[in-house]
Parts: structure tokens; C-alpha cells; sequence
């Protein structure tokens, strides 16, 4: 099920939630959820749920084991047979296919690669559970006694199969009790609403532009501007998709007392790589940080060791993204710009005033062509639509078909690249200064998320093929 | 709840938004999940997409355990769901708002094509907005061109010294309304271009009927629809002239026929659009010609009973929006005949056409003493048989350029055999 489809909106979250209000105890609330998140998983295949339950079953055992060494040597020797194992999981669904068919290539063997379908959400939940085990390892957090209740963790609907990666700490006292007050759950369906909107209006308008524009059939003959258009536009698809994502599970987890970290916090204002990287995908770069660049040794190592973590941080981020080399090469290309701005720009913290333009729109170009690895996952069509960019197919600067795009989508453009832009809480607070304006801000606060909602699934019905680009992963 | 509501809570004007809010959206999403509850009002049809509906799956193990089976509920619920018809026209509304366009060719993506049926090569139709015009394009394809020649050729072949075979390709709208600058643009083939290839290799058996020079010295007229992938009857006319003269008779000039129109038809490419709104503000209308002879026409169905209906249907008006093109000949059919009774000269023709031969049929009746007419997508039977059996005079393949290029061509040389 998708947080994008009329399904899961009108029957999925309006029963589970509705059944959730009759649960008297915490733990009636518990079940309640548990029941509904597994429906939810199961729904992309029964079978695939068994996969996350033993998942689940082994990290749950695992964690149980660890806490009960006291000797490092043991405990670290569970902690990695478990990371393993769940590891092993993880290539194996994800990346059987992708190594299978490298290696007939390499050796021009007769033979095809096998097909395996990829468990929805694998590369989430696993990341979750492994942050669990080592978290527990580490002596952060206490083990779970109850199987069900990690298995609540891991299922839960709101963040299994599209992040946010939430770290188990982040919840454990939530999952034994939680309140819900009259703020959080306004503030939960503000984010939902905002989150609804953001993907079936705004994120699906600019995939039909970029759609049409970078069709790979038709990149050969696309002008400079279409090109350029195309990858624009793409680029406010990804953040706005993957941005709204996490809103709905932030919303949705609000309005039953979850309090997840945020995901994402602007990432097309930042005035650098690293910047870009401290607010996009939030939870995964900071699993990443916390459980392979440090224990790496991190910054306090020498310089090519250091460069060497970084590498490594950076491979594992790409290759994460897909079972695709140009995700490998998109990981690389931003290891390339991080350790630029580390051990050559060494850039400042915070720019200066006369610096932020310039680093910021440094970092847009960045960002632009690292989008555009990304969302070729043929290098042929990315050789295309660089050659095509740039003129080298001599297809003329501007087009008919990039200028109708243009024009027919000016608006929607104009209303996604402000939501990319911190501006709503800006004015917000600005707002907030004087006693009248705050009462019209509260009441527009008040009577947007409906009409978000009703807009939001107009689109959904008008367009009737919306999945979310980071199902793939 | 009582957290919630309770007194301890509730501070002010802030705590009455939040109220106000929660209680809105819990409200919207009731009353559209109510609405999706209300399985009675599900329908299994689309009359503007002319599409069944997705029907609820059967529940199969298999299914079940791959998923499929809950993927396809989900389809099902969005695709049946009550309000869906009036959402879309919403939705459509609300994009003509996302920026503006003059005069400028708008695309719809290949997504919106996927219930297409009839046009298989489809491949994303474009909307001029000045004329409010929705185009469909073709791509010239030698190799798949060379299947469709062959089965004409074929035709020809088989036939010899039983019947004239005669070939018309039709181009496609745009033909006769964008310039040479703007098909370029929106990637298309030029279609005269690709008819005179065909032309060019078909072989001495078939006679080439050069409609589109008609249709050019015609183009300022209503001769194909804006909203529709079918031309008008004024365009089949012009093409009717170019079979005359190909054929050495003498057309009925068109001010001798009664006329009809009916007003408000908005066809395919209305419904492939999501229901477009300039479309929809600018319907086209269908004009008709009545046969003088008769009009009656004999009808085999799918299921091989006849039934009887007008050749022009002149209570069209009653049809819907969507459908006044079945007005000709009761739309698609696997085998059409129809007797003039003011001829008794044995002459017959059997035009082998998709539904662009709909227009065009009701001008044959007063040339000949029968017409007869093979849907090749729906008759099963062979035509060399067909034509030995009823003893026609001449065989027309009537065919858009789209057809030369899709794999229907396949199916005309299944049916030439």
C-alpha cells in the first residue's frame, strides 16, 4: 500500500485509526497498531511480511544474547553474527541480481542473472533493526523483552517501508506509553495534510514535467533547456516525493503520540555539500555517521584513513540507494565534493555574508548534476542527456515541447520551489510578532490541512498512477 | 478523548484551530470514506473513457500470496470509486491552473493512453489551445510500413481477375493544421510522405486512392474532429470524391444529401486528456449525410446474430456525449451489408476498414447496389471466400496511416490470408 493512494487513505488509516480510539490500555493500543502495520506490509505480499518477521525474530534473539555477555569479547562476537545475518538478508533480496549479472558480464558466461523480488521497505526496516542491535550492544538502550513489541518497532506503517529511519531509543519509551494531546494532534494532521499535498499535487505534477521531458526515448533529440528543465524539475520531484514521505509518517506518528526526528530540513538552501548532506535523508546519514563512519575511526585518524572512512561512508551511501552502478557513482561524486570542501575548499561552518550566495548556488549546480546521476539509471542515457545539455547533439538550445512545458506549468513550478524554501515557517514567525496577525495565522493554520486533504485527493483520483520514487529502495 | 477535549486543555483561541482543524480533516476524510463505502454506487462502466471498470479480483491463492491480489482491491477501489468521474474534471480544472498557454501545443504523457483500444500505436496526444484541438501523432516505421504493403499486396494477389483492389491511407489531422515547423516538434512522420512510400511499392493489382490531395484542397474545413480521433463525415466525403475519381465514376455532390448535425460530442481524446477542460468548453458536433438509396443496414455481431440499424442514425442526439461517432453504421462490426434498392446492376463493393470507414460508408450506398463492410479487427472469415461468395466488384481497404504502422496490419493480413 502506498500513503499516496486513495486506499490507503479512505479505508486503510481512516479503519485503523478509528479502531485505534476504541483501544483502552496501552497495550490494546499496541495490538491495535501491530495488527494494522503487518495488514499494512502484507499487503505487498504475505510472504514478504514472514521475512520481516524473521528479521525481526533474529535481532529480537540477538539483542536478548548480547545483554546477557558481559564479556566485550562475546558480546561484540553476537553483535556482529546478528549485524550479519541481517546484512545477509539484505544482499541477498537486494543485490543477487545485480552481482549475478556483473559477473556473467565480467566473464561473458551463458547464463541469466536471477530475478528476486525486492521485500518492500527491506532496506529501511534492516537498517532500523541493526541500529537496534548495536544500540543495545553499545549499552544505549535495554533489550526488549517482548518479541511483539520490537516486532511493532520494526513494522510499524507509518516509517517500514519509506523511512524515517527511526532509531529504536527514539520511540522506546513511546511504544510503553504515549499521550496525545490536543496540540500534537493538530500538529500530526497539519503534517499529513502538508505531506498528502506536497506528493499527489506538487511531486506528481513535476514527475509528469520531468516525465515528458526525459522520456529516454526522446533525449537524443531534446533541447539544452529541455534537458536542463527536465532535471529541474526532477529535482523538486525527489525532494518533494521522499520530503512528503517522512511528513506523513511524522504526521501520522504525531497523531498517536509518536514523535519521530525530522527527515529533512530544507536541503536545497544549503551553502554546501556537507551542508546539503546534514538536511537531506536525515536518519540515513546519520546511520551512517553512527555506525560505519565513526566506528571507521571517523575524523580523528590520519588524513588518508580519513579520506579513506569518508569513501567508504559514501560507496555505502550510493550503493544503498539501488542495486545500479550510477548509484555507486552518485555516492562517489558526492564523496568527491565532501572531501573537496574538507581538505581543499575548506569552507567555513557558516558562510559569511558575502560568501552564502556564491557557496549556495555552487552547491545547486552540485546538487543538479548529482540529481541527474541519479535519475539516469542507464549511463548510456546519462552520456545522452549530458551530450544533449550541452549542445552536442545539435538539438537547439530551446524547443517547442520545453517551452509548453514551461509555460503550461509555470505556477506549479513557482509553488514547488517555494516548498523547498524554509518561507512558510518564515512568514509564520514573522506573523507571530504581533498579536493580530498571530490570530490570522492560526486561523489560516486551521482551515488549510482540510482543504489540503480534499485537493490532494482530487489529484490522487485524476491521476491514476502515483507510486513513491523511494519504493524502489 | 478526554485528555483531549477535557477542560485542563483547552486554552483559548489557539486550542479552537486546533479544534476547528482536527475536526475538519477527521470530517473530510469520513465523508470521502463513507462515500467509498457506498459499494451501490460503484460503477462497472465509463461512459467518457468508454472502458469497463476495473472489476473486484477473484480471490485466487496464488494472488493472494503474491500480493497481487491486494494490489488489485486497491486499483479497484480508486478506478470504482463513486465520485471518480467528477474528481477527474476537477483535477483537469485544477491543472489548466497550474500556468497558462496561448497558443502554445500542450503534451498529455503516454500514461493517460493506457485504455486507448483502438488506437494501439497511440503515443501521447497533444492539445492545441488556441483551437482547442487535441492532436494524436504517427511515426513512420519502415519495416513495420513494409508488413502492412505486403498484406495489401497480397490482397491484390489473390483477388486478380476476381475483383478491383483499391488502397486508401488517410492521414492524420495535424496533416492539414500545424506547420511543417510544429509536427516537426512534436515528433511526428509526415504523413504524405509515408502514403506515397506505401503507394509508391504497391503492387500493379491495387489502385491507390490519393485522398489526402482531396482533404488538402479542403483543409480550411470541418474535416476531422477536435476532440475525437475519427475525422468528420465532411472529411470522409472529400475522401469518398478521391475513390470516385480513382475509380471513374462520378461523386454525389454533398449539397444533394440531407443533412443532420448533433451538437456536444466530446470524444476520445477528451477522456485520454483526463477530461481537458478547453476540450470540454469547446465540444465538437458531429454532421451527418443521408444516403438517398436507403438506410438500413444489415448488421453481424460478435456473436454472429444480425440485427438491423440505420446506416445514419438520425436520433444520435440521445446518444451521449461521448458516443455520437456510433451514429454511422452502428459503429464497429464485424460485417456490415447494406442494399440499395435503387440500383439493380449486381454492382457490390466490401470495405475493409477500422472505424474511420464508419463516416465514410454512407456515401458508397447510392454508388452501388450493395455495400458491404468487414471490420477486419472483428470478422473472422477470409476474403477471397467472402468475395468469391457475394460475387463483389471491388474490395477498398480503408486504413489511417496509424494502422499501417501498428500491428493491426497483422490482423488485415490474417483476414487476407
Amino acid at each position: 500500500m502506498v500513503f499516496s493512494s486513495m486506499f490507503f487513505i479512505l479505508v486503510f488509516l481512516v479503519l485503523c485509526y478509528g479502531v485505534y480510539l476504541f483501544g483502552k490500555t496501552m497495550k490494546q493500543k499496541n495490538i491495535i497498531l501491530l495488527i494494522s502495520s503487518l495488514i499494512f506490509y502484507a499487503w505487498g505480499g504475505p510472504a514478504l511480511c514472514l521475512l520481516l518477521c524473521l528479521e525481526t525474530f533474529i535481532c529480537f534473539g540477538g539483542a536478548l544474547i548480547i545483554e546477557k555477555y558481559k564479556s566485550k569479547r562475546l558480546r561484540l562476537g553476537h553483535t556482529w553474527i546478528t549485524v550479519c545475518a541481517c546484512l545477509a538478508l539484505l544482499v541477498f533480496f537486494k543485490y543477487t541480481g545485480f552481482f549475478a549479472s556483473n559477473f556473467i558480464n565480467l566473464f561473458g558466461l551463458d547464463a541469466t542473472a536471477p530475478s528476486i523480488v525486492l521485500p518492500i521497505g527491506i532496506s529501511f526496516y534492516t537498517f532500523q533493526l541493526i541500529s537496534y542491535v548495536i544500540d543495545v550492544y553499545r549499552g544505549e538502550i535495554k533489550a526488549q523483552k517482548a518479541y511483539w513489541k520490537l516486532l511493532l518497532y520494526a513494522s510499524l506503517f507509518h516509517q517500514c517501508i519509506a523511512g524515517p529511519i527511526v532509531r529504536y531509543a527514539d520511540i522506546e519509551r513511546e511504544i510503553e506509553n504515549r499521550d496525545v494531546s490536543l496540540e500534537t494532534l493538530s500538529r500530526g494532521f497539519s503534517r499529513f495534510a502538508v505531506g498528502l499535498a506536497k506528493k499527489a499535487i506538487l511531486a506528481n505534477g513535476c514527475a509528469a514535467i520531468a516525465d515528458a521531458l526525459l522520456a529516454s526515448d526522446r533525449l537524443q533529440d531534446q533541447s539544452s533547456l529541455g534537458i536542463i528543465l527536465g532535471v529541474f524539475a526532477y529535482a523538486l520531484q525527489l525532494y518533494l516525493d521522499f520530503s512528503a514521505y517522512s511528513d506523513m509518517a511524522i504526521g501520522m506518528g504525531l497523531m498517536v503520540g509518536f514523535h519521530y526526528k525530522e527527515n529533512f530540513n530544507y536541503p536545497y538552501v544549503s551553502h554546501s555539500v556537507t551542508d546539503f548532506w546534514r538536511r537531506w535523508h536525515i536518519s540515513l546519514s546519520s546511520f551512517f555517521r553512527d555506525y560505519v563512519y565513526i566506528p571507521l575511526g571517523g575524523n580523528r585518524v590520519s588524513l588518508p584513513r580519513h579520506v579513506f572512512n569518508l569513501f567508504v561512508v559514501w560507496a555505502l551511501t550510493g550503493f544503498w540507494h539501488g542495486a545500479s552502478w550510477n548509484f555507486v557513482l552518485w555516492g562517489i561524486f558526492y564523496f568527491v565534493f565532501l572531501a573537496l570542501e574538507k581538505f581543499v575548499f575548506k569552507f567555513k561552518a557558516v558562510p559569511t555574508a558575502l560568501t552564502r550566495i556564491p557557496r549556495t548556488l555552487y552547491t545547486l549546480v552540485v546538487v543538479f548534476l548529482g540529481t541527474m546521476l541519479f535519475k539516469f539509471t542507464s549511463l548510456k542515457d546519462f552520456g545522452i542527456a549530458l551530450g544533449s545539455m550541452f549542445g552536442a547533439n545539435s538539438n537547439g538550445f530551446s524547443g517547442m515541447q520545453v517551452q509548453s512545458q514551461f509555460s503550461a506549468n509555470i505556477f506549479l513550478l513557482i509553488v514547488s520551489v517555494l516548498a523547498c524554501t524554509p518561507i512558510v515557517p518564515f512568514v509564520t514567525r514573522l506573523m507571530q510578532k504581533n498579536k493580530y496577525t498571530q490570530r490570522v495565522s492560526l486561523c489560516i493554520g486551521a482551515v488549510v490541512p482540510a482543504m489540503l486533504i480534499i485537493l490532494s485527493l482530487i489529484a490522487l483520483a485524476g491521476d491514476s498512477y502515483n507510486p513513491f520514487i523511494y519504493f524502489q529502495f | 478523548m478526554k485528555k483531549i477535549f477535557g477542560k485542563e486543555n483547552r486554552r483559548g483561541f489557539e486550542n479552537k484551530t486546533h479544534i476547528v482543524k482536527i475536526v475538519s480533516c477527521v470530517c473530510v476524510l469520513l465523508i470521502f470514506s463513507v462515500v467509498g463505502m457506498c459499494f451501490f454506487f460503484r460503477p462497472d462502466y465509463s461512459e467518457t473513457e468508454k472502458r469497463n471498470l476495473t472489476e473486484y479480483p477473484s480471490l485466487t491463492f496464488e494472488d493472494f500470496w503474491s500480493g497481487k491480489y491486494f494490489s488489485d482491491v486497491s486499483l479497484w477501489y480508486s478506478d470504482t470509486y463513486p465520485l471518480r468521474e467528477s474528481m477527474i474534471s476537477a483535477n483537469s480544472w485544477i491543472k489548466s491552473l497550474y500556468g497558462k498557454s496561448d497558443d502554445e501545443l500542450i503534451v498529455f504523457g503516454n500514461d493517460s493512453v493506457q485504455n486507448a483500444g483502438d488506437v494501439s500505436s497511440f503515443e501521447g496526444i497533444w492539445i492545441q489551445k488556441n483551437t482547442a484541438t487535441a492532436f494524436e501523432t504517427y511515426t513512420f516505421d519502415q519495416g513495420r510500413t513494409d508488413r502492412y504493403i505486403e498484406a495489401i499486396n497480397r490482397a491484390g494477389k489473390n483477388l486478380a481477375g476476381k475483383a478491383n483492389v483499391y488502397d486508401m491511407v488517410i492521414p492524420l489531422h495535424y496533416t492539414y493544421k500545424l506547420t511543417d515547423d510544429q509536427i516537426n516538434e512534436i515528433g511526428a512522420s509526415d504523413c504524405k510522405e509515408s502514403i506515397n512510400y506505401i503507394y509508391s511499392h504497391l503492387s500493379g493489382n491495387v489502385k491507390a486512392v490519393d485522398a489526402h490531395s482531396q482533404l488538402w484542397a479542403h483543409k480550411n474545413e470541418y474535416l476531422y474532429f477536435r476532440t475525437d480521433h475519427h475525422w468528420t463525415a465532411r472529411g470522409a466525403y472529400y475522401a469518398y470524391v478521391a475513390f470516385c475519381n480513382a475509380k471513374g465514376i462520378t461523386p454525389t455532390p454533398l449539397s444533394q444529401y440531407e443533412r443532420l448535425t448533433f451538437d456536444g460530442f466530446l470524444g476520445t481524446f477528451y477522456s485520454w486528456s483526463g477530461q481537458n477542460n478547453v476540450l470540454r468548453d469547446n465540444p465538437d458536433f458531429v454532421e451527418a449525410f443521408l444516403p438517398k438509396g436507403s438506410n438500413l443496414a444489415t448488421v453481424t455481431k460478435e456473436d454472429g446474430t444480425k440485427t438491423e440499424y440505420a446506416v445514419v442514425y438520425k436520433g444520435a442526439d440521445k446518444y451521449s456525449a461521448a458516443n455520437k461517432y456510433l451514429c454511422f453504421i452502428g459503429g464497429d462490426n464485424p460485417l456490415t451489408e447494406i442494399h440499395n434498392p435503387n440500383k439493380n446492376d449486381g454492382s457490390s463493393i466490401v470495405v475493409i476498414k477500422e472505424s474511420y470507414g464508419n463516416a465514410f460508408v454512407p456515401f458508397l450506398v447510392d454508388s452501388y447496389e450493395y455495400v458491404y463492410v468487414i471490420d477486419y479487427r472483428y470478422y473472422d472469415g477470409n476474403l477471397t471466400d467472402f468475395v468469391v461468395e457475394n460475387d463483389v466488384d471491388d474490395v477498398l481497404f480503408l486504413n489511417t496511416v496509424v494502422t499501417t504502422v501498428s500491428d493491426r496490419a497483422l490482423t488485415i493480413g490474417d483476414l487476407v490470408g
